[in-house]
């Protein structure tokens, strides 16, 4: 009981392995990064003044 | 002319990194890209950081957990931190990509990595200075791992002083050193120019 309120409070559902453990949150921010990394790959830059 | 510190700096900067460098007021056409802007927003993150932490050390814990307004620097200065490490980590990937360190840029590149080890420990001594239970955990945890490296004796996770002092003094103030560097020899070498295109790959478009 109240197992969730003693620290380390779990951040959410974990995706597990021996070699890694990322919860929820942690898989968001990183697919998010990658995103943004992408996106800012791709999209084209506006102005090209001289 | 006899020898004069003022004036032998002066030169020395002159030379070093003119006032062209300094303070462009152009930029190279491949700098046309929202990649360029990874540094700039981990920088402006930077500011966040330290205008929302120096307001959180004027009033300190007793107004952080407990007024409305405490709160919202509280968070302030929190999600300031996550989109500052969160734009560092994209700015690495981006520098790493196009090897920035390339022509006598390798300063710019160390000097990079020294400020993401300064903020990790500036990261850990913030935690530790939250002033609750998650602070209390973290430290008690951790204590064992600095006793287990052996520095423990000088780095007590468990003294809250030692650990603030570090998180709103020392810290910030290695990491503004190290940027305001980093930014100076930003401008002196300029923007690593891209990649020389592959030559195996011409050679099977052509």
């Amino acid at each position: 009981m109240g197992q969730g309120l003693q620290p380390p409070i779990p951040a959410g559902g974990a995706w597990e392995f021996s070699w890694l453990n990322l919860s929820s949150p942690d898989i968001i921010v990183v697919v998010l990064m990658v995103v943004i990394f992408i996106l800012a790959i791709a999209l084209p830059f506006p102005g090209g003044k001289e | 002319m006899s020898k004069n510190w003022t004036r032998s700096l002066r030169d020395r900067l002159q030379q070093e990194i003119p006032m062209e460098h300094l303070l462009p007021d152009t930029l190279p056409k491949y700098v046309d890209s929202y990649v360029y802007l990874f540094g700039v927003l981990t920088l402006a993150a930077f500011v966040w950081i330290i205008l929302s932490g120096t307001i959180l050390a004027i009033f300190g814990p007793d107004w952080w957990h407990v007024s409305p307004v405490g709160h919202f620097f509280n968070s302030l200065h929190f999600w300031s931190i996550q989109s500052f490490f969160f734009f560092m980590i994209l700015h690495l990937w981006a520098q790493f990509l196009m090897a920035a360190w390339r022509d006598g840029r390798h300063f710019t590149w160390i000097g990079g990595w020294l400020m993401f080890l300064v903020s990790i420990l500036a990261g850990l001594t913030g935690y530790l200075s939250q002033n609750n239970f998650d602070a209390q955990w973290i430290a008690v945890q951790g204590k064992d791992a600095m006793n287990a490296a052996g520095i423990g004796g000088f780095f007590n996770l468990l003294n809250f002083g030692q650990m603030y002092s570090l998180h709103i003094f020392v810290l910030p103030l290695i990491l503004i050193l190290l940027l305001g560097g980093h930014l100076l020899l930003i401008r002196k070498h300029g923007v690593v120019e891209p990649l020389p295109p592959d030559p195996k790959s011409e050679v099977r478009q052509g």
